[in-house]
This record gives structure tokens, C-alpha cells and sequence, in this order.
């Protein structure tokens, strides 16, 4: 027998459009089968077939086949004149029998039975998509503001985020009204009907699709070619194919747990990998220290007499639509030579300088108030010798001299082992003022 | 707790309460209810089987058989007083409302 699957689906507030749909289906003689991979349509005489579609308030989202209760609920509907053809989630699928069958459910009880499944369908998916992005934003506008805003892809994630928390409200805000207005139909003595075709699918689909779109054109357009704007697309394969496999087999409730609990375990496993291997990546592809520093912008024999060589150097880069933050780490052994490198805290020279640049002074302003110091005694101003909006000198506890210097559009901290005097002061400003990332 | 929430009952409460004075396969209340009430009452399906779960959880009615997927209730104690309540409830209303309504009917 010749069968067909389609892809379409309701939502819980459009069941009524769901038997409807059947119903024209069996006309055009497809009946519909079961739910695997989606709606399952057999071909056979066209019927004119009534179908009724009822939430069973005992299901839950994790059913995919009739489990022993909906068979229980089915028994009785059957003895009323409705046999049940298939079930997943909640949904209930019903052909009438018999002419004179009562309809399963009083239209109170079957409104309060949509509106619960519908509401608790939305809290399922609203509260982890809430708190995630409350989570992220609070940690971009606190611990993780100086890394975060210079990063596209962190960036990305929470513009995504809070797009999808945004559209959860939207949808909350709709089912409210949707839930006034059909309890105040059924006050008034009309039974509402529940129609329209939901577009959800589509809409889970489209998120995902336009995070694609904006991490090719981050990478295009930033020419920015990180490995971890792909993690999100790898994350959604593994979880799309295990969407499909439990579709297709059709577990039990408490299987479909269990297979869902050990691919989440799986998927974190892949993960992990990918990420190591995105790390381990990276760092293989770094430079050796002394090839690395021919790019710095500073180093300390720029602005002062330096003996031995530079021993170490690391640099760390991020860029993102607002601005740029790099950090540069340079360290000399002072008596190291071509043909002996013994190294020792004693004899090290160190420079750590961060250059912050972004358009967007708000960024600035608050990098400035998170770099400032909190000490009692005030810094030492330094605005006049750096020709700059704003500059401050401190000590902290281990001699390390920090010069904190604020530009309209940049910051630069410098952090170095001896104080710096004017006219070394003069000689970085030079070398720093054109530098752009 | 059974009290509050069915501080009155509905009719199809009612007459599920009663088909259930005797014991009852869960499917044949339907048709018993239809019988006790001549035809003019019709219990869902629906509605019979979340009202059946409900009545057990408060302790109203009892399971007394299961077969497979056919399971036997029977009206319990509480269910009895509930019921004995509702039916004083109704008649009264019947004798007050009889004086007035005479003129009418």
C-alpha cells in the first residue's frame, strides 16, 4: 500500500485545524496512519472520515507512541465511538465509529486541557532560553564584560539569546491573549474552536539558520575564520539526528528518557572533543616567542637600554563589531645571552601593557571604571605627561608600576617592572598612538 | 480536601456518582448514566475517565476490578455522604422552589 509522509505540525492551540486537515486528507483518499518521521498517510478509497484531535491531559511531551494510560483513555473513547488511531506528545488522534458519538470531552474541559498543555509547553521551553540569557548577560555586564565585548561570537550567542527571549515573550504575551479571549468565548456560551496552522517548526528552524548566516557573514566580513562559530551548527546536527532517530523508533516514555539522558551524555562527550581539539588546534598553530614578538607594538628595549633577551611573549588578540582588545606579555632575562639562557626571577625584566580601542565611549567608560583602582590613597595623575583624556600612575604591592592612560577612543594599560620616566613616556605614546587592530 | 473540591456536585458528577452505587466497568458508565437519566445526559468519554481518576484520588469511589485495560469502580463512604448531601441539597431546593412554582408549571 502505497504511503506518504509530510512534514507539517500543529500546535495544541490548532487541533481542531489538525482533524480538519485530516479530514480533507481522507477526501483526497490519504488516511493518516501514525506518527513516525513526522505524519504517516496511507493511500486507499477517498472517505469522508470525521476525525477529532484531543489533548490527553495525562501525556507528556516526552510520548511519542500510546502509552498505558492513553490505551486506558483510548478504551473508553472507543466504547463511546471514537477510535484512537495513533498518539504523540499529547495529541490524540480519533476517527469517529460511530454516528451518534459524543463528543470526548466537554468544551470547558477541553479548553482547560489545551491551555494547560500550551502553557506548560511554553514554560518548558521560556524558562531555560530566560535564564540562560539572564545568566550570560549578567556575566558580559559583569565578570566577563572586558572579553565578551570584543568577542563576535560571544556576542552572537547573546544577541541569539536575547532574540530567542524576546520571541518567547512575544509568544507568552500571545497565548495569554489567546487564553483570555477563548475562556471569555466560553463564558459568553460560544465553543471556541481551534484552528489556524501553527508555523512552528519553521520558526524552531529559523534561529538556528540565521545564526549560520551571521557567523558566515562575522567571518566573512571580520575575516574572522574561528573553528568555535561552527560548535553551535555541530551541536544541532547530533541533536537533529537524535530528534529523527526517537522519532522514528517511537520509544516509551521511559525510554525515550533514557535514550534522551544518554545522547545528551554523548553530545557533551562530542563536544568536549570538538572543543579540545579547537583548542589543542590553536595552540599548535602558535608562534614561538621570539618569532611572536616581531609583531608587538612595545617591547622594553623600544623605550630603554636593554641587556640579555627576550625569553618569553604572548600576545591574545580579540576583535569584535564594537572594538578591538589586545594584551601583550614580554619578558626579558637580563643576563641571558646566545649561548647560556639560565633564567631566574631575579634577573627577568617584565612588560604587560593592554590596548583597549573601541568607537563607542560607553565601552571605554566602563573598561576605565573596572581598571581603576579602588585603593584608599589616590593614584598618581598622570593626564598632563601622557598628553591624554585621563591617566593615572600606581603601585601595587610588588613594585609593579601600572599607568592606566584613557583616549578618546582607546585605553592603554602598561604594566612594567621599573617607573617610567618622560621621555620614555614620549617614545610609547609614539609607538602606540598608530597602532589599530 | 474531597469536600472543598466538590463542594457541589455537576450533573454528570452526579449521575456518575450514582451509576457507581453499584460496582461498574469503567466503558458502561456512559451508558449507565445515559440510562438513569433518560437520555438526557451524555458523559464524554473524556470527561468520564479524568473525572473517574479524579473521584479515586479524593477517595470517592474505589477501584474494586482491574481486567487488562478494563478496571471496576464502586462508590466509597465519603462518595455516599457526598452524594446523600447533594441529594438532600437538590430536594430541598425542589420543595422550596415548589411553593412558588406551581403557579408556573
Amino acid at each position: 500500500m502505497k504511503k506518504r509522509k509530510i512534514g507539517i505540525a500543529f500546535n495544541y492551540r490548532s487541533c481542531d485545524a489538525f482533524a480538519e486537515y485530516l479530514h480533507e486528507q481522507s477526501l483526497r483518499g490519504w488516511h493518516f496512519k501514525e506518527f513516525r518521521l513526522g505524519m504517516v498517510f496511507e493511500q486507499g478509497d477517498p472517505a469522508d472520515i470525521d476525525y477529532t484531535v484531543e489533548v490527553f491531559p495525562n501525556g507528556t511531551e516526552m510520548d511519542t507512541r500510546p502509552e498505558a494510560s492513553t490505551e486506558e483513555y483510548a478504551e473508553y473513547c472507543e466504547a463511546a465511538g471514537w477510535k484512537l488511531i495513533d498518539s504523540s506528545r499529547k495529541f490524540c488522534v480519533f476517527r469517529r465509529t460511530r454516528e451518534d458519538a459524543a463528543p470526548i470531552v466537554e468544551p470547558a474541559e477541553r479548553f482547560a486541557n489545551i491551555r494547560k498543555a500550551e502553557w506548560l509547553l511554553w514554560l518548558s521551553g521560556a524558562v531555560p532560553v530566560f535564564l540562560l540569557t539572564a545568566i550570560y548577560l549578567a556575566q558580559l555586564f559583569t565578570l566577563n564584560f572586558n572579553r565578551w565585548i570584543f568577542n563576535n561570537l560571544m556576542l552572537l550567542v547573546l544577541l541569539f539569546m536575547s532574540l530567542s527571549s524576546l520571541e518567547r515573550i512575544t509568544e507568552g504575551i500571545l497565548l495569554l491573549h489567546w487564553s483570555v479571549t477563548r475562556g471569555r468565548m466560553l463564558k459568553e456560551g460560544t465553543v471556541p474552536i481551534y484552528g489556524k496552522r501553527s508555523l512552528w517548526p519553521f520558526k524552531t528552524a529559523l534561529f538556528p539558520m540565521l545564526f549560520l548566516i551571521a557567523a558566515i557573514f562575522f567571518s566573512y566580513y571580520q575575516k574572522e575564520y574561528s573553528p568555535l562559530y561552527v560548535i553551535p551548527i555541530l551541536t544541532l546536527i547530533p541533536l537533529l539526528i537524535v530528534t529523527a532517530l526517537i522519532s522514528f523508533l517511537r520509544p516509551s516514555r521511559n525510554d525515550n528518557w533514557i535514550y534522551q539522558m544518554a545522547a545528551g551524555i554523548c553530545i557533551f562527550f562530542y563536544l568536549t572533543v570538538i572543543l579540545t581539539a579547537v583548542v589543542l588546534g590553536a595552540a599548535s598553530g602558535s608562534e614561538t616567542a621570539s618569532d611572536h614578538v616581531k609583531d608587538f607594538p612595545l617591547v622594553q628595549a623600544d623605550y630603554r637600554q636593554m641587556d640579555g633577551m627576550i625569553i618569553s611573549g604572548n600576545a591574545d588578540r580579540t576583535k569584535s563589531v564594537l572594538g578591538s582588545a589586545s594584551h601583550f606579555y614580554v619578558t626579558y632575562d637580563t643576563e641571558a645571552s646566545e649561548t647560556s639562557s639560565t633564567y631566574s626571577e631575579d634577573t627577568s625584566d617584565n612588560l604587560q601593557y593592554t590596548i583597549y580601542q573601541s568607537r563607542h565611549s560607553w565601552i571605554l567608560d566602563r573598561l576605565w571604571r573596572d581598571e581603576m583602582p579602588k585603593q584608599k590613597d589616590l593614584p598618581e595623575d598622570r593626564t598632563r605627561e601622557w598628553d591624554a583624556v585621563s591617566a593615572v600612575r600606581r603601585i601595587n604591592g610588588s613594585n609593579i608600576y601600572c599607568e592606566l592612560i584613557r583616549y578618546t577612543d582607546r585605553i592603554w594599560i602598561i604594566s612594567s617592572d621599573e617607573s617610567l620616566e618622560d621621555d620614555q613616556v614620549r617614545i610609547i605614546h609614539e609607538k602606540l598612538e598608530h597602532v589599530s587592530y | 480536601m474531597a469536600r472543598e473540591a466538590f463542594q457541589t456536585l455537576t450533573e454528570p458528577m452526579y449521575y456518575i456518582l450514582l451509576a457507581l452505587t453499584g460496582e461498574c466497568c469503567g466503558v458502561d458508565i456512559m451508558n449507565k448514566v445515559e440510562e438513569l437519566s433518560h437520555g438526557r445526559i451524555r458523559v464524554g468519554p473524556g470527561t468520564l475517565y479524568a473525572m473517574l481518576a479524579r473521584f479515586e484520588q479524593h477517595d470517592i469511589i474505589r477501584l474494586t476490578a482491574e481486567d487488562g485495560r478494563r478496571k471496576s469502580y464502586v462508590i466509597t463512604d465519603t462518595g455516599i455522604d457526598m452524594l446523600t448531601k447533594e441529594y438532600a441539597r437538590l430536594k430541598t431546593m425542589v420543595e422550596d422552589g415548589a411553593l412558588y412554582m406551581k403557579d408556573f408549571l
